[in-house]
Parts: C-alpha cells; sequence; structure tokens
C-alpha cells in the first residue's frame, strides 16, 4: 500500500491462514441478511464450507448490536455444546 | 472470548456482554490494533491466556480472520462466526468480493495511512440501528491501518506497494530484490518513489513529503476503488 511506508515486514508480505481453525474445531455462524459490507451471500458461502450451525437474522452487518439476545444465544449454544464435547 | 472489526474496538459487544456474564460466563474482548494481523493474532493469545480453558472464540467481520488464525490455540474448543470472514487456506478474499459487491467500500476515505469511514457510509454498515446510535458507532469507529484492511480483503499486501527510494532503512539491493520478487506477480504494480526517504507519507512525521505523500495516497484510493467496487 502506497500509505503504509513502514519496514516492509514479512508478515504483512506473507501472512496468511495456513491451517483455519474452522476446519478442526466446532463453528457456529450468524448471518446478517441485510448486511451492505459483507455480502449475505458470502457468509452463507463460508458458513456452509466451515459446516456451521448457522442461524440468520435480519441485520446490518453489525447484528451483535441489533440483535443482542440472538447473538448471546448462539454463543451460550456454543459454548455449551463445545464444552460438553471437549 | 470477542475479536472485533474493523471500525471497532473491543467495547463494540457491551450489548452482548452482559448477558453472557449474567449466566454465568467469563468474558474477554479483545482490544487490538488493527496495524497487522499478526499483531492482532498475538494479542489474542495474550487475552486467551487471561481466560480460563476451554474457550470460545468470537470473531465479528474481520475479527472472523483472526479467530480463524488464533483459533487453533488448543485452549480454543468453539468459533463462532458473526458476519465474519471464515477465510480459507491462503485465500484471497478478493475474488470472492469481486462476486459479492458490497456498498460499504464506496463510502471509504484513505488518509494518513488507515482506512476511515466516511460519514454517509454509516448506513451501510450499521443500517437497521436507530439513526442516534448509528451516529455513535460512526464517532467511535478505528480506522484500522490500510495495510491490514488490504490484508482483510485479499491478504495480498504486494498487490500495490510503493516504496521510497531514498529509503534508510530499505537498502537499493534490498530494494531490487523486493522489484524482482514482485515483477513475477502479475497482479503487482511497483510505484516507485525517487526522492522521498523511509515513512514519507506519514503527517507530522521527519520525513514527511506532502507532494509524494498525495501522489502515493492518490494512487491506493484509485487501487481501492478499482478493486472493491
Amino acid at each position: 500500500m502506497a500509505i503504509s511506508q513502514v519496514p516492509i515486514s514479512t508478515d504483512s508480505f506473507t501472512h496468511k491462514v495456513t491451517n483455519p481453525a474452522w476446519k478442526t474445531k466446532p463453528t457456529w455462524y450468524m448471518v446478517a441478511t441485510a448486511d451492505r459490507s459483507i455480502n449475505p451471500d458470502q457468509e452463507r458461502m463460508m458458513a456452509k464450507r466451515a459446516k456451521a450451525k448457522t442461524v440468520e437474522v435480519n441485520a446490518s452487518h453489525v447484528a451483535y448490536m441489533s440483535h443482542p439476545k440472538e447473538t448471546a444465544k448462539l454463543i451460550e449454544e456454543a459454548a455449551t455444546s463445545a464444552a460438553a464435547n471437549h | 472470548m470477542f475479536c472485533h472489526g474493523i471500525w471497532a474496538d473491543g467495547s463494540c459487544f457491551n450489548k452482548v456482554i452482559p448477558t453472557l456474564q449474567a449466566d454465568g460466563h467469563e468474558v474477554m474482548a479483545v482490544q487490538y490494533g488493527l496495524d497487522s494481523q499478526a499483531a492482532d493474532v498475538a494479542a489474542t493469545k495474550r487475552t486467551l491466556r487471561r481466560v480460563s480453558s476451554p474457550a470460545i472464540l468470537v470473531g465479528h467481520s474481520y475479527g472472523g480472520a483472526v479467530t480463524t488464525a488464533a483459533g487453533t490455540d488448543d485452549r480454543v474448543v468453539g468459533l463462532v462466526y458473526i458476519s465474519a470472514v471464515a477465510r480459507d487456506a491462503g485465500e484471497t478474499v478478493q475474488s470472492q468480493l469481486d462476486k459479492y459487491h458490497t456498498p460499504i467500500f464506496g463510502h471509504i476515505k484513505v488518509a494518513d495511512g488507515r482506512v476511515w469511514m466516511l460519514p454517509e457510509g454509516i448506513k451501510y454498515f450499521a443500517g437497521g440501528l436507530p439513526e442516534q446510535e448509528q451516529k455513535v458507532v460512526w464517532a467511535t469507529h478505528f480506522a484500522p491501518d490500510a495495510d491490514l484492511f488490504n490484508q482483510k480483503v485479499d491478504g495480498t499486501a504486494w498487490k500495490s506497494k510503493s516504496r521510497a527510494e531514498e529509503d534508510e532503512f530499505i537498502s537499493k539491493p534490498a530494494q531490487a530484490e523486493i522489484k524482482a520478487a514482485l515483477a513475477k506477480k502479475p497482479n503487482a504494480t511497483v510505484y516507485s518513489y525517487p526522492g522521498p526517504n523511509h515513512a514519507f507519507s506519514r503527517h507530522n512525521r521527519a520525513h514527511y513529503n506532502a507532494a509524494a505523500a498525495a501522489l502515493a495516497n492518490g494512487r491506493t484510493s484509485e487501487f481501492l476503488h478499482q478493486q472493491l467496487r
């Protein structure tokens, strides 16, 4: 990037996820169906390939602000399920 | 444990945290600087050591890229993505963004090395919230480093890299090496600035060069518009 005249860190050139955690860990996903920052279809695609237990809410990108209860519920489901199977 | 996205910080989860705490969960929201993915992942792992194990990582937006990397930690037993980037190994999200357009990226401004959201962009980011609340989200938006932003969308920071030729930290041979390496990348354009020294686009810094910075920032802006629209 033109604006980043910092010493070129190897990381900023090469940092990639080599071992995505969702391939080995149980995964949950909340799709925001009215999201105009990340396309909801893209969210669905990523949720699907991660084999995530998925919920959809009619929300913008900040779903956790407009739908805090649903968000908390999904996290608690993850916590209960993952901890039980750990 | 929460990992925030760009234009936010750890306190953005304030509406969810009390519910989880009331139900007896130990909660922390990582505070990281949005300077580099590696630093943000490192901060996440540091914070993981402050909570008991096993832990669930929750990522929003770019925070999903962080949890995707940090989540391999043994202490993590599950991942929750909230409208988040669950990227695959070596993946460039750019190719997906090309297929999945979103309007937010037409309302950004790159300045002083950070990516800012323009006020009118807030409805594409936080629409659905009461207007007053949207204004607060905009007022507190935390601009990411433009490099991070680039990594976030496509993971290829080399796509548009410019360098100061008289850079005291990066020798001419090193510069030649970088140029040679990038020459093999079909999607890379290297811009060179003959006069300026290191960090010439950092406002109010010793080597700030207004003309070169304006040129470089303009090119970055153009690049982002081309790639993200």
